[in-house]
């Protein structure tokens, strides 16, 4: 931290500073609290409004995601419904009952890193992609898609977890992608300490952290020029860097 | 610390399944019959605390673990079951937790029989006259659920 010195207090009139006088800049460390969930206990976000994509509508979905090898329940419907964006531990993706495709390295993906996943449908056409690369096309309109939470599991006998791992920085664009579409984004940076509210980022509530206590989230500091979030007990590496 | 209890309990006025309930309403179960809640209630009554350890200090295997949790579970108990995140992530992740939940799909029958395996192994190797008949495409989740129960009751 610079330290004020009174003897060097030289004053200057207003837009006079000498041209070899330079103000030091002292960037400001990225802090935040970021939330791990646990399937164990049955932990999600719940959004207090529906957001629905019909099939054949343009959307985009980005996150920072960390997930272990079980897979798990990404996008949810809730009471009851069986719409969802999930993923089974061998990388069977699933729209609600429709396997679309195969992600043939989830395993390599559950490496305990941040990955950043983009899942857009645009002209009927939809692509999942970590850290730009693309990870499956179906090249055909999902199948509707009602989106209640983040994580919990539905109520089909598939083995499928709820979701386990971080889900950070989520961002849903609707009635198009991220140029056109729009936006809810929520961080998801919450301590949960004395409240439960999931706030958008401009701070209005928009849902709730369930099951999630604040034993669940840490204090992180970015580090090493941006790979990596670093708390008092665990370091984060994020995948591909900055 | 977080705590089990029969899902049952959630609806009797006044237990402490149902005061947890206030705070975690949308606690829920993995199994159909117990509850999961990510803490546990301070002036709970005598609550079976899961040991990781053997009196002489000796660490419990998880095997051991999830014998243990599973017999007191399998009782009718309207006592909680404490237990800290770590193990709650462990039993979890047990094949004996998967075989008990009993939710396999199409595409997990490697994962299916992987788990009935390593459990009819354990168990025999408790009490070698367990009865565990060899895994086959047969065996339903449900049937491998009802013989994992008999076997515990000799283990």
């Amino acid at each position: 931290m610079p330290v004020f010195d009174p003897a060097f207090d030289i004053s200057y009139e207003a837009g006079s500073f000498p041209p070899a006088f330079e103000i030091p800049t002292f960037p400001a460390s990225v802090q935040r609290y970021i939330t791990s969930l646990s399937a164990a206990g049955l932990m999600y976000y719940s959004l207090n409004d529906r957001v629905l994509i019909n099939s054949g509508d343009d959307f985009e979905f980005e996150s920072d995601i960390l997930f272990d090898s079980n897979g798990g329940h990404v996008l949810t419907e809730k009471g009851g419904g069986t719409s969802r964006f999930a993923f089974a531990s061998n990388g069977d993706v699933y729209i609600g009952t429709l396997k679309i495709g195969t992600i043939s390295n989830l395993g390599v993906l559950s490496d305990n890193k941040l990955h950043k996943m983009v899942v857009r449908q645009i002209s009927n056409i939809f692509t999942i992609s970590f850290d730009g690369n693309l990870g499956l096309t179906y090249n055909q309109a999902i199948p509707v898609l009602r989106i209640d939470a983040l994580g919990s599991s539905i109520d089909v006998a598939t083995g499928i977890p709820y979701f386990s791992g971080i889900l950070k920085d989520a961002k849903i664009w609707t009635g198009g992608d991220r140029n056109n579409g729009t936006l809810l984004h929520m961080p998801i940076d919450e301590d949960w300490k004395t409240s439960t509210d999931l706030h958008d980022a401009e701070g209005n509530v928009v849902g709730s952290a369930i099951n999630i206590t604040e034993n669940e989230a840490d204090f992180y500091t970015l580090i090493d020029d941006g790979t990596a979030w670093q708390s008092a007990t665990r370091t984060i590496q994020i995948a591909g860097g900055v | 610390m977080w705590s089990i209890y029969k899902t049952e309990q959630r609806s009797v006025e006044g237990s402490e399944a149902w005061e947890l309930s206030k705070r975690f309403p949308f606690a829920g179960s993995h199994d159909g019959v117990n509850t999961v809640f990510v803490a546990t209630l301070p002036d709970a009554v005598d609550p079976f605390i899961l040991p990781s350890e053997l009196p002489n200090g000796d660490a419990l295997s998880n095997d051991d673990q999830a014998v243990i949790a599973a017999k007191w579970l399998y009782l009718q108990s309207d006592k909680a079951l404490w237990l800290t995140k770590s193990q709650a992530l462990m039993l979890f992740e047990h094949p004996a937790h998967r075989l008990w939940c009993a939710k396999y799909n199409n595409d997990q029958s490697d994962q299916f029989e992987s788990d009935y395996n390593y459990v009819g192994d354990f168990l025999r190797s408790v009490n070698s006259a367990v009865p565990w008949p060899e895994f086959s495409v047969q065996l339903t989740p449900e049937s491998a659920r009802g013989l994992m129960l008999q076997g515990l009751a000799q283990a």
